[in-house]
């Protein structure tokens, strides 16, 4: 009741006029803060005297906004520099937002790094990898046309197989020379023959009549052995010889024998 | 001549000191306020005296401007308009300003804009015509002339409990008009 008896008598009205003493604007402030209905009354009050205050605005003239200026920042000279001075927490923020963006971009820089370096630690495993199987397969191809070749060999229409027995000296032991009679090439199969030391080989000889041929060295080992060519064979005989081979068989060593059965 | 930024904001944004916000400021209170200078001291030159003195003491003592008293444009407002009433009552002002005859109802200034009419003051032009004329005649006393309640009560030959409940009733009117 007391709040909308004050609103009603029009002293907020005086008050936002600027048309009160000193004694009458303390009771209207009081007021205001003890009522918050009072207080926003007077804020109306005071919006509507401002629209009424800006329908009425008459644009100064432009030097005046320059005159004020001057008196209050100075001339243009240390206006520059105050505004330097003025705009120092523009800097110190925008220099915390370079230093933040600076350890953003560096911690991605690291990040991406780190991602690329092992993007190109895969990349390079991956070619070593691919390196290999290239490797490999190339290895598989030689060997498959190795074997085709091997294999075209021993099934030569040509192609005699010859089985070498063991001395008796060495009893048990079984070898295979294939001999193709057109190209006089050969190949042998070493069969139970075992792995001699590195400083001594088998050697593989042909002989016919009283001819003794040196079909080449070998040792033991898994899957055929292309050897020397032969240009006439009945017998294949295997003697162990030091590495190297020797020019004639050394007949207190002969492993094994065989003839050409046709 | 519309505010951009919020009342809490700008005071935020004076309280810095930075010269951004002064330039805020004027660019867009200096025509309301000088326009409210102009009327009462009705003289150009006498009237960016007034707006340069009114800047400056805004500038200088807004850490005494309390947000709990009223706007940021009322407390302005008043520091020009104490200041253009000094300026009239000033013994030079007075000696050296022209006689002019004063009519209290339309002001000198008001009349000038009426007859050189501006498209920005379309509203203006709206809102005096919708007012009853005993309410923008009081409302232009006190308001943009400073006349305290004894000076209208006199002025307007009505008695002096009347100022306040016409004035009440003017900016009644004023509230729905710019709404």
């Amino acid at each position: 009741m007391e709040a909308k008896e004050f609103i009603e008598s029009g002293i907020l009205e005086l008050y936002a006029s600027g048309a009160l003493d000193k004694n009458e604007r303390d009771e209207v402030e009081l007021m205001a803060k003890k009522f918050p209905e009072v207080a926003a009354e007077l804020n109306a009050i005071q919006l509507s005297l401002e629209k009424h205050s800006m329908l009425h605005a008459i644009t100064p003239p432009t030097e005046i906004k320059e005159k004020i200026q001057k008196e209050l920042f100075g001339n243009l000279k240390s206006e520059a520099i105050s505004v330097n001075h003025n705009n120092t927490r523009f800097y110190q923020y925008a220099v915390a937002a370079s230093v933040v963006l600076l350890m953003l971009s560096s911690f991605a820089a690291f990040y991406f790094a780190g991602k690329l370096n092992s993007a190109e630690n895969q990349l390079s495993l991956l070619q070593t990898q691919y390196d290999t199987l290239n490797k490999n397969m190339n290895l598989v191809i030689a060997n498959q046309s190795h074997l085709t070749d091997e294999m075209n060999m021993i099934n030569g229409m040509h192609t005699m197989k010859v089985k070498l027995s063991g001395t008796e000296k060495h009893p048990g032991m079984e070898v295979l020379v294939y001999y193709d009679m057109e190209t006089k090439n050969i190949m042998l199969d070493s069969g139970n023959l075992p792995q001699l030391p590195d400083s001594l080989r088998y050697q593989l000889w042909a002989m016919m009549d009283d001819k003794i041929i040196d079909a080449g060295t070998f040792n033991s080992k898994l899957g055929l052995i292309k050897l020397r060519p032969a240009s006439e064979a009945d017998v294949f005989a295997i003697t162990i010889e030091k590495q190297g081979g020797s020019a004639t068989p050394n007949y207190d060593e002969v492993v094994a024998n065989g003839k050409i059965s046709i | 001549m519309t505010k951009k930024i919020p009342e809490d904001e700008l005071i935020l944004l004076l309280r810095t000191g930075e010269q951004s916000s002064f330039t805020y400021l004027y660019e867009n209170y200096s025509a309301a306020i000088y326009g409210l200078i102009l009327r009462i001291v009705e003289d150009e030159e006498a009237a960016a005296d007034v707006l340069q003195e009114s800047f400056v003491k805004i500038w200088k003592n807004f850490s005494m401007y309390d947000s709990s008293k009223g706007r940021i444009f009322t407390w302005m407002i008043n520091i020009a308009r104490n200041l253009a009433i000094d300026k009239l009552r000033s013994k030079y002002f007075k000696q050296d300003s022209k006689n002019l005859n004063l009519d209290t109802s339309v002001s000198h200034i008001d009349r000038k804009l009426q007859t050189n009419f501006r498209p920005e003051h379309i509203g203006l032009k709206q809102l005096v015509q919708k007012m009853k004329p005993e309410f923008s005649v009081i409302l232009n006393l006190i308001y943009f002339k400073g006349y305290t309640q004894a000076e209208t009560a006199e002025e307007l030959q009505i008695p002096l409990g009347t100022v306040k409940t016409r004035m009440r009733n003017a900016i009644i009117q004023l509230r729905e008009l710019t709404k």
